[in-house]
């Protein structure tokens, strides 16, 4: 079959490229996950819409409150900014853990996003850092948060004729600490087992925590906020105990959310390790929100 | 059929072509322009066998589309060796008996490139974290980590930091 392939150099060009047969278009990035589908024969697309030409997507803006991402940013771009590890380490370590530095260098956040595996990495980071999708198509452009549009595996909200254009998250508070863990069957080239993103926000000076969001991966069709850990902790030091209670209630969440399936009993154990890792990064970690 | 017609250069050579669309860079490199040193060893991404330089940053040649590298600087292990002689990172390669069965070698040496590209003088965490996309089956990785490191020290700006 003939396959048409468009680099179009506005989003302009692009949205109405895209809607002329969204049903049997497919959006290239980075193509790390696209072109296994390809060669898979698992998709069959009619026209192929580059979108890295586009001026801006490729962007990473931070300014005194806001962070904006194109949503082609590579992980690399996001492994290798200086002032993105300063202020949110849960989105650097998070980008750092996907695949290798061949996929990192053309893997992009958006792609992550839209291709929507549940062991997504960034997918984590990103809804703990509380942020929002932007999209576009001929009908013009909206805002989601992220958590609004993952849906099932496979499978975001948006419309066919949609496209990512960028991220953007507010820059948590001074006193915000934050980090990533993820869990593979090896170090490099791993699809996550589970991953976990956590971003505790401390009393000034203090170590009670004032708010505790954790985001988990792989434990579930779509990586979700999981807001036990939150409601246990808010108001109380962040104590060995404090940690063992959280860690214990993960446990009991991901034993709740995979029910009967095989790794159930693998993942409510294994949680517990990386909810004790991803805290003591953040009672050990030199970075936070500045 | 339709064709692609895309523009790059290819081991600093300006190039050409006009192809099928679906080719993937790994296809172009081999069938294309008959420059076999760049491997399939898994086509998705998971081995780095087909690892090449674009823009001097390591990639998955299976993993791209010939339309992706219009415009774009290709470098594959060919490419290193100039005028006959070897780079550094090859000599080390067989200085310290880097090579078993050889098939990993050209990604695992191009990854290695693309490393010391960027920091002339990397920690053994930073190699080891460098080639975590190439996978090696007959070697265990500790004579690649090392002639790497070799090839970083035997630079000469390396060289000049060790004298004084």
């Amino acid at each position: 079959m003939e396959v048409a392939y468009y680099s179009p150099v506005s989003w302009e060009e692009a949205v109405k490229l895209l809607a002329e047969d969204a049903d049997h278009s497919k959006i290239l990035a980075g193509g790390t996950d696209l072109i296994i589908q390809l060669k898979q024969k698992n998709v069959k697309p009619a026209a192929i819409i580059d979108i890295t030409r586009i001026p801006g997507i490729r962007d990473i803006s931070v300014n005194s409150n806001e962070v904006c991402l194109g949503s082609a940013v590579t992980f690399t771009q996001v492994a290798e900014h200086k002032v993105l590890r300063g202020k949110v380490p849960v989105l650097t370590e998070a980008a750092e853990a996907v695949g290798s530095p061949q996929i990192r260098n053309r893997g992009t956040l958006g792609g992550n996003i839209a291709n929507a595996s549940p062991a997504a990495d960034v997918v984590p980071a990103l809804l703990a850092l509380d942020t929002l999708v932007w999209v576009r198509s001929i009908r013009g452009e909206r805002k989601l948060k992220l958590e609004d549009v993952l849906v099932a595996p496979g499978r975001t909200n948006l419309a066919a004729d949609e496209v990512i254009t960028k991220l953007s998250f507010q820059i948590p508070g001074e006193n915000t600490k934050s980090a990533f863990v993820k869990l593979g069957r090896r170090n490099a080239l791993a699809i996550a087992r589970m991953n976990l993103a956590l971003v505790v926000t401390f009393e000034a000076g203090t170590r009670i925590t004032e708010k505790v969001v954790m985001a988990l991966g792989a434990v579930g069709p779509t990586a979700y906020l999981y807001r036990g850990v939150h409601e246990a902790l808010a108001g109380r030091q962040l104590t060995d105990e404090a940690i063992e209670r959280a860690a214990v209630l993960t446990s009991e969440e991901v034993a709740a959310r995979l029910g009967t399936r095989s790794t159930a009993h693998y993942k409510k154990e294994a949680v517990k390790g990386i909810v004790y890792e991803a805290f003591y990064r953040i009672l050990h970690s030199e970075y936070g929100a500045q | 059929m339709n064709k692609i017609t895309v523009t790059f250069t290819l081991n600093g050579e300006p190039k050409s072509i006009s192809v099928d669309p679906n080719l993937t860079l790994l296809e172009v490199v081999r069938d294309v322009f008959g420059l076999t040193g760049t491997k399939e060893g898994c086509g998705h991404g998971e081995c780095g066998a087909c690892t090449v330089l674009v823009d001097d940053m390591a990639v998955n040649s299976c993993l791209l589309l010939v339309s992706q590298i219009d415009g774009k600087n290709i470098t594959t292990i060919e490419g290193l060796s100039k005028n006959g002689e070897l780079d550094i990172i090859q000599a080390k390669f067989i200085e310290e008996g880097a090579i078993q069965c050889g098939y990993c070698t050209p990604g695992m040496i191009m990854s290695a490139k693309a490393l010391l590209l960027k920091n002339n003088n990397p920690s053994e965490q930073e190699i080891r974290e460098a080639i975590s996309g190439n996978l090696c089956r007959c070697t265990g990785y500790a004579k690649i980590v090392r002639a790497i490191k070799s090839a970083s020290a035997s630079s000469k700006d390396n060289q000049i930091e060790e004298v004084i």
